[in-house]
């Protein structure tokens, strides 16, 4: 009889025990994606107060201009962490897609076309990534370490190495996608409708659920019968499509192309999504997140500058911001258990 | 017994290169009964299960449901005729909540048009769902849209069963259903594998190393030893001594 009394108490402590757990699991969940936020928010207001440049119209436009095209690899990144991947190559894709529009347009291809032709490239960048990754077995990651290098040097080969400039001022590509409504440049309505878009199909769409679950555990997912090939194919050929898109309206902007842009992009995209609170293992991410994120490293490049501060010690800055939200995430999950 | 077959193995075998995992077994699984496997580590239970629920494609033998003959090449074929497994790792994704668990491959779209082009989940639809499943299986999250991992072990189990009931399985695997938990939750598990088929007319197969809930909860137990079937004991004809010893092969 005492026996038993001990087994329940005992039964009784461990239940204690995940509760404690549950708690915790349930606070470090909701506090998640405030905190990235409130960062931001944080930041901007000590450099609103101690620089006198920063909180004008000019400046925020500009910082979210700048953060923009990282911000759109970022939404890619935070479908492909999401279901579990890692894509490196997308500063290369930036860079070749730019590179083959702009030969285009001065072989005398139209405008149009040849913008249609960078982007159907991008697309096509994406798939070989994941193509060659479900043919070999091997994960995206590892794939796209030489195809990084395979889509920059095929920008170096198609461009000869250099920088590619003057176009036809005239076209609407240049006049409208590089230009401004109002005071705010197009490439801002552009991410935004894009971030809008995007989180509609990661939140609310079956197709986003799916992705999460893919990355949350890869064998539920297909025990539960979800298309994992179709799903992973889908999501990597939107990032090079979203790449594409980065690098066609930054070469819209400032009408040049080179093979070079873009170099260590990649991982300012990749910290972008998860400063914004994706998992760098998969299963979890917010769309939004990714463009406050991507704005929160524009914001502490800016303000150094502003501050007088060198502007070596941005990259060094933005590390140790990295640092600190991959170890949340970590954290958080070890905590939780998964 | 007057109740129909739902399940039927014959002949079940399965090798791996050499090993004799499962040799020529034959079973039933009747409406509304709960039957245990029952063996020593490396006697074919978990072999049998996986046969059954589409993870393995034994060399030899047929399954029947309802005496129809079946091919279950996948766990998705398993579920289509009708039968879930619940492994000791759950089966639920731990960063999603239990509604999406739910639902999970099977979402919800919105009524709208929203739902019919864009594919969009109707969440509220999913989650009231929920409720109403936890309630009826007598479950009591303290948050319904935390996510799975803040749940206790016995919780998680209560989840999957729950899925079950939900989608109308007839039949439903359960690998170790008591271990790891708690002494209240251990109760609550078994008393929820009961409704299942006092309540929900479900058939249930349990695979367990513990011969007192065994005893405790079926009302058949199939022993087997060095991947064959040794022999089947209606729960009321026998004791603990007989089929421990059925499993270890030493006569008392």
């Amino acid at each position: 009889m005492k026996g038993k009394r001990e087994a329940i108490d005992k039964g009784e402590q461990l239940i204690e025990g995940e509760r404690t757990r549950e708690r915790i699991g349930s606070v470090f969940n909701r506090m998640r994606g405030l905190n990235i936020f409130l960062g931001l928010v944080v930041v901007a207001a000590v450099l609103s107060v101690s620089t006198e440049h920063f909180f004008t119209a000019y400046n925020l436009i500009q910082m979210f201009r700048l953060s923009s095209f990282v911000g759109i690899m970022a939404l890619g990144a935070v479908f492909v962490l999401s279901q579990g991947d890692v894509d490196i190559s997308v500063a290369s894709i930036y860079s070749v897609v730019g590179v083959i529009a702009a030969v285009l347009i001065q072989g005398g291809v139209p405008v149009g076309l040849s913008v249609l032709i960078g982007f159907l490239f991008g697309v096509l960048c994406g798939f070989t990534n994941i193509f060659l990754s479900l043919l070999f077995n091997m994960p995206v990651l590892i794939i796209t370490l030489g195809t990084s290098s395979i889509f920059r040097g095929l920008g170096l080969i198609i461009s000869k190495g250099s920088s590619i400039y003057e176009f036809p001022k005239e076209s609407i590509f240049f006049q409208f996608f590089g230009g401004d409504i109002g005071r705010v440049p197009f490439s801002i309505f552009a991410y935004l409708f894009i971030t809008f878009i995007l989180f509609v199909v990661y939140r609310h769409m079956r197709f986003g659920i799916h992705v999460r679950a893919i990355g949350g555990n890869r064998r539920i997912a297909r025990a539960m019968g979800i298309k994992l090939n179709r799903t992973r194919i889908f999501v990597l050929m939107l990032n090079g499509a979203l790449a594409a898109i980065a690098a066609l309206l930054n070469f819209a902007y400032i009408r040049s192309a080179a093979p070079n842009i873009g170099r260590g992009l990649e991982f300012m995209v990749i910290a972008s999504a998860i400063i914004g609170g994706t998992s760098l293992t998969g299963g979890s991410g917010s769309v939004w997140g990714a463009l406050i994120g991507a704005l929160l490293i524009e914001i502490i490049r800016n303000g150094m500058v502003l501050l007088g501060i060198d502007v070596y010690w941005s990259p060094v800055v933005t590390g140790l911001v990295i640092i600190a939200a991959v170890a949340v995430d970590y954290l958080s999950r070890r905590k939780r258990n998964v | 017994m007057d109740r129909e077959v739902i399940l039927e193995a014959r002949g079940l075998t399965k090798r791996f290169g050499g090993i004799v995992a499962n040799h020529n077994i034959d079973m039933k699984l009747y409406e509304r009964e709960i039957i245990a496997i029952v063996g020593d580590n490396g006697a074919g239970k978990s072999t049998l299960i996986k046969a059954i629920s589409g993870i393995y494609q034994p060399e030899g033998g047929e399954i029947y449901i309802r005496g129809q003959k079946v091919e279950i090449h996948n766990p998705i074929d398993a579920k289509s005729h009708g039968i879930e497994t619940v492994y000791q790792d759950e089966g639920l994704i731990r960063l999603f909540n239990p509604s999406m668990n739910l639902f999970l491959g099977r979402e919800r779209l919105r009524k709208n048009v929203f739902g019919k082009l864009l594919r969009l989940v109707d969440y509220r639809f999913m989650r009231n769902e929920t409720e109403k499943l936890l309630e009826r299986i007598d479950i009591r999250l303290k948050d319904i849209n935390a996510e799975v991992s803040a749940l206790s072990g016995g919780q998680r189990q209560s989840v999957v069963v729950g899925r079950a009931v939900y989608w109308g399985s007839k039949i439903i695997i359960l690998d170790e259903p008591t271990n790891n938990l708690g002494v209240k939750e251990e109760r609550k598990i078994i008393e929820l594998i009961k409704t299942l088929r006092d309540k929900h007319d479900m058939s249930v197969i349990v695979i367990s190393h513990n011969i007192n809930h065994v005893f405790e909860l079926v009302d058949r137990i199939i022993v087997l030893r060095n991947g064959e079937k040794v022999g089947e004991r209606l729960k009321k004809e026998t004791n603990i001594n007989e089929i421990v010893s059925m499993i270890t092969g030493v006569a008392e």
